[in-house]
This record gives structure tokens, sequence and C-alpha cells, in this order.
């Protein structure tokens, strides 16, 4: 049944892992391909590139923010004129038909199929209707509503050219000089050209940092299940030690008895192995469908219906084969016990272990063979009591940096519009784009200040950059590249590189919705307007009068969006979910796994000394008298542990605040000793349930036919 | 100061039923030696554990030294054990990791005796194992075993010993030599119960059983 369970429970893991890492990125590099080109691009350029020999597929983007009237309110909007629907950057029709306006499954409002809407176009009010739900994976900027036009809508609006094309390679060789080339031909305007990175998926941090830390559990379960697996072999051994002597004393060989002893094991093992890889297939489904539906970033149908789920190969094969291993070197010891040809219990005979008190002995009972045991059962609940200790430290202490970096703002508002940004009092306002450029390697979010105000992002460190040569790293990104100020890192874009000094630390929660610390840069304005031309809209952090700020926005004719600070604090809190689905669930098998450790313990103890507590109780022991000394010996066992978990809970934290910190953003989690003992009390419920079947069977012990088996 | 009356004890063995006891009457009298003879299965055994109140019979009572065992639970004739009975079973069972000394101070720690120890090797001396006391069991012989565990069963000073079979795996120099131990303590005041299939270590008092039926 163990076998069963961790075979399903690693298989399950391990699959869904690989199925996300597989899903995130593959998804996102068939989705958006390989460059995005920004500027005014005409029809005719993009037809050029699509016949292009370079160009495997393109497809353009129009975009077009506005806000929108509707029978139930205003809304922030952004409408998308996609060129080619069934390609890159596509969406599917879910409902309806685009004969009007889709709406994007995604958007924040909900407006029903049927429902007219105004737009506020470039020159007026176009009236329109909603047709049908899309769903398209479309991060954009922040509005209420995503809505999906046909050509002819869009050009009513106004827009006839594309903001954006998005392009898989065949070759990448001169390719600037190429597009630069064809964009002059065709009338269009390159303001940049970006290499999207195949590793800079969003959510990649969130499933990365959920396979590391799946890692870890992996080791501390394989741990445990070898224990308990030598252990089984043991108590297996002591129950069966009479017959293994009269089966020898009649004829038979050590091989055997060695295939009586081991055959049935190795029968059950791979029947259980082949059902757990059966259950497993719509366990790792549903854990895969949960980890997508806890990111911050919701991977939309489009994406989803274009993956094929599977039970992939390697995770079948690495688990089955990681258990088996485990479990041919438990069987190790059943092969020296069988072939040693007598079996006699070996007393410690030296001057020392006879000086040992008799309630010491009784209690631990010192013989050599089972000293190992409590000493490895000592380091198991170590881990196991650490390991959930530092879930339970990690999610707390989480949940609690996450405010602290949200606290400087009341409101954040995203803006988007075609004109200057007006003054906002007591605000400043950044513009930021999303894991399009590299710092050392290592995809960032890339931002600046267009207006530097009173309520701004902590400094922890220096001061805002002030030229083209400066930047400011967040805690996050400096922590993960081991810089500080003073030192230089390397920015790239795919195409450029700039060699920057960094001049200030900051907590920066600018991940793309504004909510959490990750890797980030801030840069000048001069710099970040050379990389990035095109703005996508601007993040205000506001502390003070939202519809002050609101209106004079509104009256620049900028569409807004407005999120509260518990909001954002709520959105981060959000985004922790995967890693600590995952590491909820880890725990609560480390903990199934120390009961059923503590459950063998205990039975073992009962069988291997059942004539000796029946010769106790004929002496005048009472049930609960021994029972009280298999206990102490649990109980002393754990306290022995604590220590020892203590220090191996600092060791884990330390390694999961390294493995997370990429998508959690950084904190500083730091072990608890209430948080450890908590943990430690808990474990203590189940040994109590243990224990009261203990009782049971010792109270219910047949003392004399107990002796003279 | 032992009364059993109308003792029936029986077990279950699969299906069947096996009547090991059939209505059993004995009086013992205060220091008595008694020795219970019979052939393997006849009893012996379940007639020694009821009285020394390891289980509880069918039907019947038995009565020692006024106490009524049937109508104590099982805690209470734990603990009535532990102050009023010597038990020497059959088998060498020793607590293994304990050495000689340690195994018959168990006891006394049990009984509650003070200096536990000291008393512990007094008791070892008396069955003459005082240069043994700190051997663990597999290092003694069989007979050295028995010893121990007679010395364990009166280091508590108990009223009534009880020795179920204690010379069944001993050649006969030692079987002599564990009865008259047993005989030496019988002298100093105690009730010994002894049972034993050996015609040739009977003394004193003979009963025999067959059949789960006394006949004296």
């Amino acid at each position: 049944m163990l076998i069963l369970v961790i075979s399903f429970l690693l298989l399950s893991l391990n699959n869904a892992t690989a199925n996300l890492q597989d899903f995130a990125k593959n998804s996102w590099t068939n989705y958006v391909g390989d460059i995005r080109i920004a500027g005014n691009l005409t029809p005719s350029f993009l037809n050029a590139l699509e016949s292009a020999p370079y160009i495997q597929s393109a497809t353009g983007l129009s975009l077009f923010y506005t806000n929108v009237e509707s029978t139930n309110g205003n809304y922030s909007a952004l409408i998308i004129y996609c060129s080619n629907p069934n390609g890159l950057m596509g969406y599917e029709i879910s409902a309806g038909n685009k004969d009007g306006l889709l709406l994007v499954t995604s958007s924040n409002i909900k407006l029903s199929i049927g429902e007219e809407i105004a737009i506020k176009s470039m020159t007026s009010k176009i009236n329109a209707k909603i047709t049908g739900y899309a769903s398209a994976f479309y991060n954009f900027g922040l509005v209420d509503i995503m809505l999906i036009a046909n050509k002819s809508l869009m050009e009513g609006i106004g827009k006839s050219y594309f903001d954006y094309i998005f392009a898989k390679l065949n070759s990448d060789k001169d390719l600037e000089s190429k597009l630069n080339n064809l964009a002059l031909q065709s009338g269009s305007k390159i303001s940049s050209i970006i290499a999207l990175d195949p590793n800079a998926y969003p959510g990649k941090e969130d499933v990365d940092a959920a396979s590391s830390v799946f890692n870890i559990f992996s080791m501390i379960i394989l741990i445990v299940i070898f224990v308990a697996l030598a252990s089984y072999q043991f108590i297996y051994l002591e129950m069966n030690e009479k017959e293994l002597y009269y089966l020898r004393a009649i004829g038979f060989s050590s091989k055997s008895l060695i295939a009586t002893y081991t055959l049935p094991q190795i029968f059950v093992l791979l029947v259980a192995l082949l059902l757990g890889s059966a259950v497993s297939l719509p366990f790792s489904k549903f854990l895969f469908d949960a980890a997508l539906k806890s990111t911050p970033i919701t991977f939309s149908d489009v994406l989803l219906n274009r993956f094929q789920f599977s039970l992939k190969s390697e995770p079948l094969i690495l688990s089955n084969v990681t258990i088996l291993a485990t479990f041919f070197i438990t069987l190790l010891p059943v092969i020296y016990y069988v072939v040693r040809k007598k079996s006699e219990l070996y007393i410690n005979k030296a001057q020392s272990f006879r000086r040992l008190g008799i309630r010491f002995k009784m209690i631990f009972y010192s013989s050599s063979k089972k000293v190992w045991r409590h000493a490895l059962l000592v380091i198991i609940f170590a881990l196991i009591i650490s390991s959930t200790s530092s879930v339970s430290m990690l999610i707390k202490n989480w949940d609690s940096s996450v405010v602290e970096y949200n606290s400087f703002y009341d409101y954040f508002i995203y803006a988007t519009g075609s004109g200057s940004i007006p003054y906002i009092y007591n605000a400043s306002v950044l513009t930021a784009t999303f894991h399009l450029a590299k710092v050392n390697d290592r995809s960032v979010v890339t931002a600046s200040f267009v207006e530097l105000g009173s309520v701004a992002p902590k400094l922890i460190e220096g001061r805002w950059p002030s030229n083209e040569n400066e930047a400011v790293l967040s805690v996050t990104l400096s922590k993960n590249l081991g810089v500080g100020i003073n030192d230089e890192v390397l920015l790239n874009t795919g195409f450029r590189n700039y060699t920057l000094r960094v001049v200030g630390i900051a907590f920066l929660p600018l991940f793309y919705l504004y909510t959490r610390e990750t890797d980030a840069i801030v840069l000048s304005y001069e710099l970040y307007s050379k990389i990035f031309t095109a703005t996508e809209g601007y993040a205000i952090f506001l502390k003070g009068n939202l519809e002050q700020a609101l209106e004079k926005l509104r009256n620049n004719g900028f569409t807004t969006y407005v999120r509260t600070e518990e909001d954002s604090i709520n959105i981060a809190l959000q985004g922790g979910r995967v890693a600590i689905v995952f590491l909820n669930f880890l725990s609560y098998t480390l903990v199934l796994s120390a009961v059923s450790l503590i459950a063998i313990f205990v039975i073992s103890e009962l069988y291997s000394r059942n004539r000796e507590y029946a010769m106790l109780m004929l002496l005048g022991y009472r049930a609960r008298e021994i029972l009280a000394m298999l206990a102490i010996s649990l109980m002393l066992i754990s306290l022995i542990s604590l220590p020892i978990s203590y220090l191996i809970s600092i060791y884990l934290l330390n390694v999961f605040q390294s493995e997370i910190l990429s998508f959690t953003g950084y904190f500083e989690p730091s072990p608890n000793l209430i948080e450890l003992f908590s943990n430690f009390l808990y474990i203590f419920i189940p040994i109590a349930v243990v224990l009261l079947f203990a009782l049971r069977y010792l109270k219910r012990l047949k003392i004399n036919e107990t002796l003279l088996k | 100061m032992i009364r059993i009356t109308n003792l029936k004890k029986s077990y279950k063995y699969g299906d069947n039923r096996v009547e090991v006891l059939k209505k059993v009457n004995l009086e013992i009298k205060d220091n008595e030696f008694v020795t219970l003879t019979g052939p393997s299965g006849s009893g012996k055994t379940t007639l020694l554990s009821l009285v020394a109140g390891l289980d509880l019979p069918d039907e019947g009572s038995i009565i020692v030294d006024g106490i009524e065992l049937t109508e104590l639970d099982e805690n209470s004739r734990a603990l009535w054990r532990r102050k009023s009975i010597g038990y020497v079973p059959q088998f060498f069972f020793l607590i293994p990791y304990l050495t000689a000394v340690e195994n018959v101070e168990l006891m006394a720690r049990l009984a509650k005796i003070k200096d536990s120890k000291s008393k512990a090797m007094e008791c070892l001396e008396l069955v003459g194992l005082k240069d043994k006391g700190n051997k663990f069991p597999h290092e003694l012989s069989g007979g050295e075993i028995q010893r121990v565990a007679i010395a364990r069963a009166i280091v508590h000073d108990p009223p009534l010993i009880i020795a179920d079979e204690p010379t069944a795996f001993l050649d006969s120099e030692n079987k002599r030599n564990i009865v008259d131990i047993l005989e030496r303590i019988w002298k100093e005041g105690k009730t010994v119960l002894l049972a034993t299939h050996d015609q040739f270590l009977a003394r004193h008092r003979i009963v025999k059983i067959l059949d789960g039926k006394i006949e004296e």
C-alpha cells in the first residue's frame, strides 16, 4: 500500500511538473513566436514578411486603447485586431461569431452576447455589438475589458496599420537590416525589434520554483520511503525468523530462501508501480490544472487547447526506476540475513553497555540491531518536522513580506492613452515592459520613471538612475545576480547590449500585474525610451485623492484601470500559490509518511518484543506501564530530533528561499521555534492514535500463549 | 491459603473447543510444598496460570489469601501478582539485554523494594550465582538461567512461589539442583507450587492431574 501511494504521488508530481514546463515553454514559444516588431507597420509590410524566406509565419496586431460605454457602465478597453486568428498570437472563438466584437473571456468585466456598446474612436463614437466570446493570451496592459474586432470594424475605428508584428523565424541572419529594408519599401516605421526569449514565458518562475521545491521534497520522500521499506524488511524478518530457521533445517538452500522471501515482495512492488502509474495520470492532470489556475497569469484556453497533456516517459521511467532502486537496496539486508546461516541476537558485550541503566535499556532496547533504527528515526523525524515547519514558515513570511513591499501606495492606476501623461499629485508614474530584456542573461521586467513623485517604491540603498548608464535593481534581482551598488550589469534586448552601473537597490513590485517583487530593473527614461519606443501604458502609484487623479487622466484622453493596495496584495499572495499548492500537498505527504513510520516502528516493537512484554506482564507489569515505555521511547526520539530539526529547517529554508526567489520575490524567512514546535505537536496526534492501538494489542496479549510460542 | 472450587477452563482451537480443566477442586495450606504432576497436556500449566492470575477461568473460584481472583480486573491482577507471586517459567526467559542481577533487580523495582540492587545480589548469592551477576543470559547455562529466574521470583519476598516445569529443559543434575533450591525456599516459610511431569522430582504433597481432573 505504501509503495502504491508513494509511486502514485511521486509520478503524479513529476508528471504534472513535466507537463507544466512543457506547456508553459512550448505553448509560449509556439504562440508568440521568435521576434516582436513594434512601430507603425503597414499591411503590405506584413504581406512582404509572410512571403520572406527567413520568416516562417507572421501575425500583425493592431491595438486601440479606449473607453467603452455599455448599459452597465463605462469601462477602459483594449480593442485588438489580429491578422491571423489561427496563427501566432491568435484566438479561439468559444461562443458566437466574429461578425461584431468578440469579448476575450479573461476580461475583468463580463458583457453578454448581443449587448450593444459605444466605442470612443479616434474621431467619434461608434456603436458595435458583442457577437461572441473568444479565448486569447494577450498581455498588453491592464484594462477592464479586451475586445477582438474584425478588420472592417478596426478600420471604422480609424486604425489601418499594425502596432506589432509577431513572427517565427527560419533564419535570423542580418535580420535587423533585412527588416528595416522591408519596412522602408512598404512605407512602415519600425520603432523596435525585440527577440522573444523562449525561456521567459509567463509563469516560468512559478513553474521553475515549483519544480525546485518539488525536487527537494522528492529527495525527502525517497529517504522516508527508504527507511520505511528497510524497517518493513526487518519486521518481516523478525516475524518470520522461526520459519526461516525451520526451512533451512529441512533443507532449503540460501537461493531458494532468498526467492521465497523476495519474490512475493517483488511481485507486489511491480503491481503497485503499475497501479500507481495508471492512477497517477488523472491525478497529475488535476495537479497540472490546479497549478495553472493558481498562477497570476491566467493561461488561456487558446494555449491549453493547443497543448496535449500526457503521461511523459521521462518522469514515468525516472519515478519507477528510483522506487525500484530504493526497494532493491532495502532488500540487501534481507539477502544478507537469509544467507548468514544463523540468526542470533547480538548483544553488545562492551563493558560500557553493561553499565547502562535498566530503564534506559528497556526503553531503547539497545541491541545493536535496533540502535541504527532509532538513529534513522531521529533523522527522519527531523527531516519531516523541519520540512513541514519550513512550509508553514515560508507561507507566513511570504504573506507578511508581500504586505510590506506593497505598502507605499493606496491606489494603483494603469492608464493607457496616446497623449502625454498629466502631472498627478502625490504619485509616481512608471512605464514597464514584461520580460522583453535580460540582465546578465536573466529575464527581467524593465521599467522607468516617467514622473518620480513622493510616492515611490522603497529604495533600500542608493538612489534612482539619473542618466543612461545607470540602473536600479530590485532586491530580488540583486540577490539572484549577487550584485550590489557600483557593480556593472549587462542589459540585453536580443539585438543590443547596454552596460549599466548599479546605483540603487529597491523593493520593486513591478511584476506585470504590479504586485510582487521580482527580477526588475529601473532605467533612466532616456534609455528606456530608446529601447522600448512604444509605451503600452503607465503604472501610477498614488497616495491620496483617487477621484481627482482619475478625472485628470480622463480629461487628457486616458483610459484607466484602478486597483487598491489591498487588491494588489491579494493578487500577490495568490502569486505564491503555485509553489504553495505543491508545498502543502507535499507536506501533507510527509506527515502521512511520518505517521506510517511511527506505525511501522510501533508494530515492529510490539512484534519483536511481544515475548518480552508477555514476560513483563507475567511479572506484574500492567499494559499501560509497558505502553508508557514505548511512548517514552517515541517521545525521546522526537525530542532528540527537535534541535536537529531546527538546524535542518534553517538549511531547508535557505534552500527554498534561493529556489523560489525568482517567483515569489525577495523575502527573509527565518526559522521560528514556535512554528517548529507546533508542527512537532501536530504529528503527536497521529502518534497518540497509533499508541491507542498498541494499548489495545497489549491488553489482548495472551501471556502464556505468547511465552510458549 | 489457596482454595480452588469447581474450576473450569476451555480453549478454542479453530472450530473446536477443548476443555482443559474440568471442575477442579483443590485446597493448599500456607507453607505447603505441593508438586503437581501429570503428563503433557493434562492441564498443569493452565491451572498454575489461573492461580497466578494470568488468565480467568470459565467457571469456578480461586481464592488466594482471601482474595477472589476472578473478581479482579486485569490491572488489579497484575498489581496483585507483583506483590504476592513469584513465578518461575518453564522456558528460559530472562530479558536478554539485561544482566543477571538486572533481571532480578527489575522484579525488586517493580515491587518497590528498597535497595533493590543489593537485594538482587543477595538473592543471586542464595541461588549460588554471586559471581555471575554481570553476565547476560546468553552467557549463562540453562541451569544458571533457571536459578536467576528463581532469584527473580523470591527477591520481593512473595508468600507464594509458582514454578511451572522449571526443570523441563535441564539435565538431571541441574534438575535436582533447582528442586533443592525450591525446597530451601519452602523451608524459609514460603508456599511452593511446583509443576513437573517428572515423577522423580516430585516432593512432599503430590497432586496428580490427568485430563483436566485432580487425583490425589
